[in-house]
Parts: structure tokens; C-alpha cells; sequence
């Protein structure tokens, strides 16, 4: 079983290490990209702001939760912070697991928790040069 | 009775709300959790309207609790990460 989590303002490499798991034959990659449009509104970048020290912990405690609540061998989660422009992976998160079904479930629930529980907030910066704050109903 | 100083973390919507992202606020020594936000609402009344979650020290409130000098409180609004 290995966790890994991360929260940075470097951006997110695609760059994805090979399973050293022969035994695990589902392999989940998601990101998370910035969408051009906030309530319809062209914008140039997102903006997240994070609760450092509390953000970290909480993620690491969900990976932590979701790697007992379902089958998987390997869950990693990166969270970028900062102005991510349009674009942009603003969130990367692996899952490896014996079968796809599991694999699809944790990753599911992980996102949908990641969304309730990790201080973690974003504003979109219109093009315009206003900020409004960004959110999503699509937990 | 003696009093004690908190330091309160403010982010989005509540940060919004105060214009600054910490406050040191002096409270009475024993007050608890309740008491606290209580207090902190009757200075923006306007937060009371949204769904805020307290932690103390980087960690989730489950129940309520007695605070401490130097105790580290956040007031955490609805999270959008992802």
C-alpha cells in the first residue's frame, strides 16, 4: 500500500511512473483542468488559496481513509495551489487496484470528499481583471 | 476574570467578510467553542448566514470544546478544491 499526497504551486507534470504493481491490472489517472468559462464567463486563470498545515493534513487523512475503505493498492493525489492558468491541471490523482470497478468507486468518492472536506478554495480571475469566487456544484 | 488571546484564520467567503485573513481576538479564560462563535458573529452578523465549519489547531471540530491561549481557530467556508 503506498499514499502520497501533495499540495504545490509548481504546475502538475503529466509524466506518470509505471505501475510496479504486476498484480494490479486497473490503473486510474484523473485531472483536474482548468475550464474556460466561470458561470459563463470567459477567465484567464483560477486562483486557489489554501489553509496550509490543515490542507496537507486533511488530504493526507482522506487518502489515508479511502485506501481502507476500498481494495486499492496505491493512491496518490496532487493539489496545485496558486494561479493556474486556463488550461491548466489544477489536480492529479492515480489509483491503482487488482480490478477496474473498485478503482472507479475510490476514485469517485475520494473527489466528492476532497470537495467537502480539504480547505481548499478557488476564485476565478476574469478577464476583465475582476475576481469572483469560483465554485462548483458538481461534487 | 483573566482573559486569554485566540488568533483567528480567515479564508474565501470569510475572509471576504472580515477584509483581513487574521484576527487576535481576546476572549475570557474558559470560553468554550460555542461561546466563541457566538461572539465572533455578533462582530459580522453576515457570516451567520453561511455554513461555516470551526477547527481548532488544524483540526475539524466534532464537538464543542473549552478553548486555550493561543488555541489557532479557523472558520472554514464551503471548500471548492479540485
Amino acid at each position: 500500500m503506498v499514499i502520497i499526497t501533495k499540495i504545490t504551486d509548481q504546475p502538475i507534470s503529466l509524466e506518470i511512473k509505471q505501475s510496479p504493481y504486476l498484480d494490479m491490472g486497473s490503473e486510474f489517472i484523473f485531472h483536474g483542468r482548468v475550464r474556460e468559462l466561470e458561470h459563463g464567463e470567459p477567465i484567464v486563470a483560477l486562483e486557489y488559496e489554501h489553509y496550509s498545515g490543515m490542507a496537507e493534513n486533511e488530504l493526507q487523512i482522506l487518502a489515508e481513509k479511502t485506501t481502507q475503505k476500498f481494495p486499492i493498492s496505491h493512491l496518490s493525489c496532487v493539489h496545485r495551489i496558486g494561479k493556474i492558468p486556463v488550461g491548466e491541471i489544477s489536480l492529479q490523482v492515480i489509483i491503482w487496484s487488482k480490478h477496474r470497478s473498485e478503482g472507479i468507486d475510490a476514485m469517485t468518492w475520494f473527489i466528492s470528499q476532497l470537495k467537502k472536506d480539504v480547505p481548499i478554495w478557488k476564485n476565478a480571475i476574469l478577464m476583465d481583471g475582476r475576481v469572483i469566487p469560483s465554485s462548483c456544484d458538481h461534487h | 476574570m483573566s482573559e486569554m488571546t485566540l488568533r483567528i484564520k480567515c479564508f474565501s467567503l470569510v475572509k471576504q467578510e472580515t477584509g483581513t485573513s487574521e484576527i487576535i481576538m481576546t476572549v475570557s479564560e474558559g470560553t468554550n467553542s460555542d461561546n466563541f462563535l457566538q461572539q465572533f458573529y455578533r462582530l459580522y452578523p453576515k457570516l451567520m448566514n453561511l455554513p461555516i465549519r470551526m477547527a481548532v489547531n488544524r483540526e475539524y471540530l466534532q464537538e464543542t470544546i473549552t478553548l486555550k491561549a493561543g488555541d489557532e481557530i479557523a472558520l472554514i467556508p464551503p471548500v471548492s478544491g479540485g
